[in-house]
């Protein structure tokens, strides 16, 4: 663990945002009159980093991670991509699941790969295994419809994960959970990411949510969104809610989003 | 394990006999009322079976061309546009050009098809529009990420969110076509067809009577074993 954070600092950014900004018409005032979603970002991600932006509602967030994941595309400033990562090796889960209705559980996990051209035999064969990893073996067949909003983000994150991305954007991927099952999926979460470490970028509003899954935490300002603190994030996992480390680190992002 | 099912529009085997049942109804009902009428059996099924056919074929082209239109304009700039020109089209009204497509297609198969195909199509065209602006941001984006392109965007993402819409404008757009086959048949002047039928018997009011009940009940009968059927599920499979 240690060997791979001092290997960080020789490392190419996987992402790299470069003074992006972000600017909207508010058509209310006219259409003509423009303003700022987000100002100046700038941020360096690096592989297999779990890196987590944090800022309240209405930030500019979950735009700035459709701006890096490709997804929004009117912005200003660079977004580069490291030597691993592209555009094609990334993935995306969405905080309200956007699974596919008409599709099988199966089904959504599987359009990845055939969107990728991957043969009928590896395809059963990776979604099978993604399917068991997440416990979803016996909802194969099931529509998400037939599922509980902790299952539907299961199968959100086996889509994810199927493509072995090297990168995976998280909007706030819990928020639609009952506390119970959010924390257990998050503890899943982290199991898969230590095993295979991807670089997840995630987006949240719940500060516990990020100390207990980020290795750096940025803290956005109110819009215009502007990265006002990054926090490093080096208390030794499996982090727990009740430490004093915890809460200390708590406190400091609570009060950092209060100013 | 839930199974699941592609194209399974009858829920149990005893909804699946009850509409086969319906679909009998029809041809006993019309050949009873050929007995009745002592109106040539053979006759009645011929007129029937060419006025659906023509509707059959009209059907094919005006939603294939319905679904190609709207999957091509249904948003951007091309969508800002091309909808006010699809509107001002739908609200042409064709039968003001029927006597000079008569002028110079004749009494043909090609004339009735011709006007049964701008009957369907707008129906179509705009109820997929509408099914397609309801589609949720998220799916659009999902399909994105997950590299979804050409054909396969087509086949896997526009054609099943589009599927409401379609069976929507499809039933719209059959209701229009089976107004328009007949009043087109009889202004064309064919030899054959439901509307020759009409023509026929027009001096007759109870055969004009049990022959609308005939095409109302036909009508009901299609809706009911294929229509109805299709949009419940149709709706059922968008259910999130």
């Amino acid at each position: 663990m240690r060997a791979w954070k001092n290997n960080l600092f020789f490392m190419n950014p996987a992402i790299s945002l470069q003074q992006v900004s972000k600017a909207y018409t508010e058509r209310a005032n006219g259409p003509h009159n423009r303003g700022l979603a987000l100002e100046h970002i700038h941020i360096d991600i690096m592989p297999g980093e779990f890196f987590v932006l944090l800022g309240p509602s209405g930030c500019g967030k979950s735009t700035l991670l459709r701006i890096m994941s490709g997804l929004d595309v009117s912005y200003e400033g660079s977004v580069a991509f490291g030597e691993e990562a592209s555009l094609s090796r990334i993935s995306f889960v969405f905080q309200q699941f956007a699974l596919f209705p008409w599709l099988t559980v199966f089904e959504n996990v599987e359009l990845a790969l055939i969107a990728r051209n991957v043969s009928a035999e590896a395809r059963v064969e990776k979604v099978k295994n993604e399917l068991k990893l997440l416990g979803l073996e016996k909802s194969a067949h099931a529509y998400p419809r037939e599922l509980s909003g902790g299952m539907r983000q299961r199968v959100g994150i086996a889509r994810a994960l199927v493509t072995d991305p090297r990168v995976i954007f998280m909007d706030e991927p819990f928020s639609e959970l009952d506390s119970f099952t959010a924390v257990q999926l998050r503890k899943e979460l982290l199991d898969i990411w230590q095993k295979r470490r991807p670089t997840v970028v995630m987006v949240t509003h719940i500060i516990t949510e990020a100390i207990e899954l980020a290795d750096r935490i940025a803290v956005l300002t109110q819009r215009p969104g502007k990265i006002k603190k990054t926090f490093t994030n080096s208390l030794p996992r499996p982090r727990h809610q009740r430490s004093e480390p915890f809460w200390r680190l708590e406190d400091e992002l609570y009060e950092t989003l209060k100013q | 394990m839930t199974k699941g099912h592609r194209l399974n529009i009858y829920e149990t085997r005893r909804h699946l006999f009850f509409t086969v049942g319906i679909i009998m109804v029809p041809f006993v009902f019309l050949l009873l009322f050929s007995q009745a009428f002592q109106i040539p059996s053979h006759r009645l099924f011929f007129d029937v079976l060419i006025s659906f056919s023509r509707l059959a074929v009209a059907y094919v082209i005006a939603a294939t061309a319905g679904w190609v239109l709207a999957v091509s304009f249904y948003r951007g700039r091309r969508a800002v546009i091309a909808l006010p020109i699809f509107d001002v089209l739908q609200s042409l009204p064709v039968f003001a050009v029927m006597p000079f497509a008569v002028f110079f297609w004749g009494a043909s198969n090609f004339t009735v098809i011709f006007f049964l195909v701008l009957a369907i199509v707008w129906p179509v065209f705009f109820s997929i529009i509408s099914s397609m602006k309801l589609v949720k941001h998220d799916w659009n984006e999902a399909a994105q990420i997950l590299g979804l392109s050409g054909f396969q965007y087509i086949a896997r993402f526009l054609f099943p969110v589009s599927v409401p819409g379609f069976i929507t404008g499809s039933i719209i757009g059959l209701g229009d076509g089976w107004e328009a086959l007949v009043a087109t048949e009889i202004i064309v002047g064919m030899r054959t067809g439901m509307g020759n039928f009409f023509q026929s018997y027009s001096h007759d009011p109870a055969v004009t009577s049990f022959g609308v009940l005939g095409f109302l009940i036909l009508i009901f009968a299609i809706n009911k074993a294929v229509w109805i059927p299709l949009l419940d599920k149709s709706h059922a499979r968008m259910e999130e």
